[in-house]
């Protein structure tokens, strides 16, 4: 049917299907600011005013739409100079979302602008909680929402922003040094907040900031500077995988296995090849058989080979069984109905305790199986971990106390709000090209490569801005479906995940079972810990090895005892496959382990802090399980060389208004008033660390070249997903080359084009990427300086004769003054030269621009193009530390827990930008949130999941948050130039952890097991 | 999604007509937050669909004799908006915590009446309310209490070629000529506060006399097949003084009335008991609010 549409004030005919949603008909009408993440209404990135008001466009049809104005992001505004031409420039929402840092992935960015848009017009001085609610409906899994309340506010207070600052202003109050003691506040908490739960108080958005007085003066690192690409997302670009189509592209499905167990015993494709539109039907008959691993891990994987792209066994529900492509989604749809499939049904392994029973069904038993390390497919273990410091067994046997429990931390999954989803297709080079949602652009090329029987150098990988990925991404999931219909069809393929195919299909966080015991001495000397961990990786052993082997070497290192074991079983089950999510198996081990941490503490009536920090690792010690285990590979020790966790302890302590707990549940906790006799309120604590890449193995690249006008494109490898890795490393390069973040032009990530870089995992892309950014810039700062020293030193030799460049780029004004040569200095060298201000200074104050300089090189003499590439590895991996808090109100009568308050103090070592680093941090707690109180992925008795959507999988809203409050605790690490640790993943770790210590503390019950959903508090309180 | 014709009436005549003279699987559209995600699902997969969202007799909401009628295209959104709806704090309040703001600009009370789903948010507001549902077709017009309208899950009284053209709900108490007092409740619980399907939703009526509850009715969610009154909760109440002693067994007794189900989600146990917590609280609540 044709249907005229009023989209931005301008009337478009266009043709559409009756059943076209009207996200569909945008997008296909080129509105790619309209992006889509469940197309059933709940994740709202699909939003746009119709008449002024926000809807989901992808629960309406196009045809609804009719005879109203429909608004999208790509009416809003756009960046002012435009060329010779002039435009109003951005919406003040735009701008405010660009200068708070409220843009991470940018995914979500125009449906929050858009509902903030529609709430303005209607209440222009709206207050938070309004705020919140309007926002409410988009949902954001990067931020936490602190930064776009924020923006929002922002927009309000100045209604017109004037561009071209410098980012957030960071309070000069802020920077003081950090307390050496620790000191709690002896506030009350009652004064705290209303009981009402849905009430906020105000955001905070600046994290704060503490010092180290060894930490050097910077200019750029260290400063909230802008994204590099928030401008672009905030305008809603094109600039996500899906935001191109092809000619000729045809779109993918796959059929998945309805069973949990079984092999295949004949496959029909006739109906389904016949049907008109379809153009390739690919079964395991079709493809070659290529044993891989689809875990992003440098080669070789640590981990065993146990998957092929198509197999004639299925191993769970979702497994998949034949690949389609055809000329729309619907016509392939319809091909997948008429794939008659006859299973022969095999005994289904759904629970892990019983994988490794004598009379288990085998799941793996194919002949290309290729094992690693202690891996035994008869035995249903994907891995096996085990190591032993000293000797528990004599530390148990002298401890005072010693307290063993069992912990269950379940199966949760990434949610990006972008899904997985890739675009195939042959370049005219017969190379194929994948442009790929995905963390691990270099992984993906190797891997597939043997997969699709090309060699690497025929495969480009491009990475285009990703939607999120949190690990999900750090998978080569979907790649090789597109990957095989395009060569099968020598067509563009795209291939999307649905909303419901993530949750049954992608990966997740391994769940585990984890017993853990420890002994103490009375006075709280940890003499012995120990903790055994069963950890189901599902129907394949993608990261089985590494995650669980980091549960037990990140955790089991933090405190400090004699003897430490840890032992782990990693077991195949016929469940969906987890995989690799921010904290990496390390949020599984903190749980129990600070949960029982607060046991023992409670038991001997020993201040939790205190008993903590004294057990706990302190600069200068060795890190004592980092010479047990090292991502299944070689082992090095390591010595802690800064640990701020005491600084943590305490100024986290006051910040949540820590007082002593005496007594384990007092009513003093109740709260004063007569109208909630079944409210408590309690507080909690978790001491956490992680890592910062992996030592001697993980490595990126970067490449610096010069341009006309003095701006530099940088090309990195490094994957932002929306983590901020792309501002990050430019700030890195444009402290060192004297010049404002916007003359660093970041482009990541393209096989072709940018150096090599593991990819974004492992808390390293700062660390890692930019130790090669720092390098590179290092390598090319000194190429200038060795010009600008002899375009000076030619001065003073040539008597005033000027080689100075003149162009229109060098205004009369900031010409160099020339001095008179008598006065000059002989030659100068290059480490004479000062690198600053896009200038080139000599220590006589002369100076040169970096035009001039880039002119010079490269077209008026001895040219060459002022170019580096660097790479960096470390020998370390400096552990980040934090302490984290909660503060709870627990309804007694239903077991409902609202968490009013979370608290993070983390040292991460120098932060080089306060708002993106806070950005992960206030989004890492609120993922850790959802771990600790309502995210679960369940499954039937036949390992069919129960969770098909985010309706039934939720995520926080924007008026469902707690306060949020982060400080940075800043060491100077000395592994690194500029003295960093990483940020990204650490924050995953501690929240469960606070919260169920604080429920404790509210209320005197233990939970062992999360999420804490209202059910599981009930029944704990009923005992 | 499978293909279909999509009809877009402009008068309630031409809807009507149309779905009088399909004999074929045709379904009305409303907002479409339910049937879009349905047909996504295909779980429907009608041949035709009506879309109402034209049809200006369906729109509205009007007071007259006491009564106030809901168009049955009025969005949960207008029902937080509009003053009208002020005096049935019930049925606001589970606007408010409806999915979320941006789906409540598109859904539609009628909508989630024809859904049906024994988790539906309105519903257990509309029925404590006592709603009256009118049903339209080419050749009768019906008006029956909502409480007769659902049949179980997802199954109504609604033939297929009716459409349900409004909602009333009695302003003022017909019991009584000198109105009485009125007051009415609603929560839902769920894994989190807001747009999360209920574990389990409670509403409740009240009407004062003096210390005396006059008149009441309870309502639940999600523990049925279907939305339901606890009938025999509400005679512990009805005509006796306020107190905490009845308050606590009308609660017992709401949560024996029901009949949930365990799921992953929760215990059968779990709900009923919170079915007594929340008909405990609300009638607290409704009581305070006089
Ligand atoms: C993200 C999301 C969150 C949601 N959250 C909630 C929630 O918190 N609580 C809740 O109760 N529901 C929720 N829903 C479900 C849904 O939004 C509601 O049921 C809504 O009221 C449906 O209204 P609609 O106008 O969109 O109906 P439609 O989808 O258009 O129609 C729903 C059904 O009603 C029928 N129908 C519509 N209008 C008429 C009419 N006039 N006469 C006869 N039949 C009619 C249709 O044929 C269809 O069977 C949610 C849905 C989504 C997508």
């Amino acid at each position: 049917m044709n249907l005229s549409l009023t989209i931005n004030h301008e009337i478009q005919e266009i043709e559409i299907q009756p059943r076209e949603t009207l996200l569909r008909a945008l997008r296909r009408n080129g509105y790619f600011g309209v992006k889509h993440g469940c197309e059933n209404g709940e994740c709202g990135a699909c939003a746009v005013l119709i008449d002024g008001v926000p809807m989901n466009s992808c629960v309406m049809l196009a045809a609804q739409a009719e005879e109203k104005n429909i608004t999208t992001i790509e009416a809003l505004g756009q960046v002012e100079e435009q060329g010779w031409k002039r435009t109003e420039g951005l919406d003040p929402l735009q701008n405010a979302f660009i200068e708070t840092g409220a843009i991470q992935c940018g995914y979500c960015t125009p449906a929050l602008i858009l509902a903030a848009k529609a709430l303005l017009e209607k209440n222009p001085q709206p207050n938070e909680n309004k705020v919140r609610e309007a926002l409410s409906g988009v949902l954001c899994r990067c931020t936490g929402y602190v930064k776009p309340v924020e923006a929002v506010m922002q927009a309000i207070r100045e209604p017109r922003v004037e561009t071209g600052d410098l980012g957030i202003p960071v309070p000069l109050e802020f920077f003081q040094p950090p307390s050496s003691e620790i000191s709690y506040d002896e506030t009350p908490i009652s004064s705290l907040q209303s009981p009402i739960s849905n009430l906020h108080t105000p955001v905070s958005t600046l994290p704060q900031m503490l010092v180290a007085p060894t930490i050097p003066q910077t200019s750029i690192v260290g400063k909230p500077e802008k994204k590099v690409d928030a401008q672009k997302l905030a305008q809603g670009k094109p600039a996500f995988t899906d935001d191109i189509e092809l000619r000729g592209m045809l779109y993918a499905k796959v059929l998945f296995s309805p069973v949990a167990h079984a092999r295949i015993k004949r496959i029909d494709v006739a109906q389904a090849r016949a049907l008109p539109g379809v153009h390739a039907v690919l079964t395991h008959h079709d493809l070659p058989r290529v044993v891989y691993s689809t875990a992003g891990q440098s080669d070789p994987i640590p981990g065993p080979l146990d998957m092929f792209s198509l197999d004639d066994k299925v191993r769970f529900v979702g497994d998949r069984v034949a690949f389609v492509a055809a000329e729309s989604e619907e016509i392939a749809e319809r091909a997948l109905e008429l794939i008659a499939v006859e299973y022969e049904e095999l005994p289904a392994l759904i629970d892990m305790r019983d994988a490794m029973k004598a009379d288990a069904i085998r799941i793996h038993d194919e002949a290309e199986y290729v094992n690693f390390g202690e891996s035994d497919p008869s035995k249903n273990i994907a891995a096996e971990i085990e190591f032993e410091l000293g000797n528990v067994a004599q530390g148990f046997a002298q401890a005072d106390f010693v307290l063993e429990d069992e912990y269950i931390v379940p199966k949760v999954q990434q949610v990006s709000i972008e899904p997985h989803v890739v675009v195939t297709y042959w370049d005219e080079d017969d190379r194929l090209v994948i442009r790929t949602s995905t963390q691990v652009p270099f992984h993906a090329r190797r891997i597939l490569a043997p997969v699709l029987q090309l060699p690497p150098k025929r495969i480009r990988v491009i990475k285009p801005r990703i939607g999120g990925g949190f690990g999900g991404k750090q998978e080569v999931l979907i790649e090789d479906v597109a990957a095989h219909l395009t060569i099968a069809t020598g067509r563009p393929v795209r291939y999307e995940y649905t909303r419901r195919e993530e949750f049954e299909n992608a990966r997740s966080r391994h769940p585990m079972r984890v017993r853990m015991k420890t002994g103490v001495l009375r006075d709280g000397t940890m003499v012995a810990n120990e903790m055994y961990a069963l950890s189901d990786t599902g129907a394949y052993g993608c990261h089985a090895v590494t995650v669980t082997g980091n549960t037990g070497q990140k955790c089991m290192g933090l405190y400090n005892a004699p003897n430490i074991k840890f032992h782990a079983h990693i077991v195949y089950t016929n469940t969906p496959p987890a995989g690799a999510f921010r904290g990496y198996g390390v949020p599984q081990g903190f749980f129990p382990l600070e949960v029982h941490m607060e046991k023992i503490a409670r038991h001997l009536g020993l201040d939790p802090l205190e008993f903590r920090l004294k057990n706990a690792v302190k600069a200068g010690d060795e890190l004592p399980t980092s010479k047990a285990w090292s991502e299944g590979r070689e082992p090095h020790p390591e010595v802690i060389e800064t640990c701020g966790l005491a600084e943590c302890v305490s100024e986290g302590a006051r910040a949540i208004q820590w007082r002593s707990l005496q007594s384990p549940v007092s009513d003093s906790k109740r709260l004063e008033t007569r109208d909630y006799p079944h409210l408590r309120r309690g507080v909690g604590v978790a001491c956490v660390m992680q890592g910062t890449a992996i030592p001697y193995l993980d490595m990126g690249g970067a490449s610096i070249k010069i341009n006309d006008d003095g701006s530099f494109n940088l090309l990195v490898g490094a994957t932002d997903l929306g983590t901020g890795s792309d501002t990050v490393l430019a700030q890195l390069a444009a402290e060192i080359l004297g010049v404002p973040i916007d003359d660093i032009l970041v482009y990541s990530s393209d096989t072709d084009f940018t150096p090599f870089d593991k990819g974004a995992y492992a808390s390293s892309t700062t660390y890692i990427s930019g130790g090669a950014v720092v390098k590179a810039a290092e390598q090319v700062a000194q190429q200038i300086k060795a010009r600008a020293a002899q375009i000076f030193s030619d001065w003073a030799e040539k008597h005033g004769e000027t080689d100075i460049p003149r162009t229109e780029f060098a205004q009369p004004e900031t010409f160099p003054l020339i001095p008179d040569p008598r006065t000059l200095p002989p030659a100068l060298r290059p480490n004479d030269i000062v690198l600053r201000d896009q200038r080139a200074w000599a220590p006589d104050g002369r100076s040169l621009s970096l035009a001039e300089i880039a002119l010079s090189t490269l077209h008026h003499r001895d040219q060459f193009q002022i170019m580096a590439v660097a790479s960096y590895v470390s020998p370390k991996s400096p552990p980040p530390f934090a302490a984290q808090f909660a503060q709870v109100l627990v309804d007694t009568e239903t077991g409902q827990v609202t968490v009013e308050k979370l608290v993070m103090a983390v040292d991460s070592g120098v932060i080089v930008n306060p708002a993106t680093a806070s950005g992960q941090i206030e989004g890492g707690m609120t993922q850790a949130l959802g771990y600790a109180v309502c995210e679960e992925m369940l499954y039937d008795a036949r390992g069919q999941s129960v969770i098909r959507s985010l309706g039934d999988y939720k995520i926080f809203a924007a008026n469902e948050m707690p306060e949020l409050q982060t400080i940075f605790v800043q060491t100077f690490e000395p592994s690194h130039p500029f003295g960093l640790k990483a940020v990204a993943e650490i924050p995953m770790d501690g929240v469960a952890p606070a919260v169920a210590n604080a429920v404790y503390d509210a209320c005197g019950v233990w939970l062992n097991e999360i999420p804490l959903t209202p059910e599981r508090v009930w029944r704990a309180l009923k005992k | 999604m499978r293909e279909f014709d999509l009809l877009q009436p402009k008068t309630l005549n031409d809807a009507l007509e149309a779905l009088a003279q399909n004999n074929a699987t045709i379904r009305p559209l409303g907002g479409g937050t339910d049937m879009l995600v349905d047909l996504r699902a295909r779980r429907v997969q009608p041949d035709t669909l009506v879309a109402l969202q034209g049809v200006n007799e369906l729109r509205g909401v009007t007071r007259a004799n006491g009564h106030l009628h809901v168009g049955a295209s009025t969005t949960i959104a207008e029902i937080l908006k509009n003053p009208l709806f002020a005096p049935f704090n019930a049925l606001r309040q589970a606007a408010s915590v409806f999915a979320n703001p941006m789906i409540r600009n598109s859904a539609t009370i009628a909508g989630n009446i024809g859904s049906a789903s024994p988790a539906g948010d309105m519903l257990p507001p509309l029925l404590a309310l006592n709603a009256q549902i009118e049903l339209v077709s080419r050749n009768e017009t019906r008006v029956m209490p909502l409480s007769e309208f659902f049949l179980g899950p997802r199954k109504t009284a609604k033939r297929a070629d009716e459409l349900i053209s409004s909602i009333q709900l009695l302003v003022t108490s017909n019991q009584s000529p000198v109105s009485n007092p009125q007051s009415s409740a609603f929560y839902k619980l769920g894994l989190r506060q807001a747009d999360a399907i209920s574990l389990v939703s409670v509403a409740v009526w009240l009407e004062r006399d003096g210390e005396k509850i006059r008149d009441v009715r309870i309502a639940l969610g999600a523990v049925a097949p279907r939305p339901m009154r606890a009938t025999r909760a509400e005679e512990i109440l009805r005509g006796q003084i306020f107190s905490e002693t009845n308050l606590k067994e009308s609660a017992r007794i709401a949560s024996t009335e029901c009949s949930p189900i365990s799921d992953l989600r929760a215990s059968a146990d779990y709900r009923r008991r919170m079915i007594a917590v929340y008909v405990r609280r609300m009638i607290e609540q409704a009581w305070q609010h006089f």
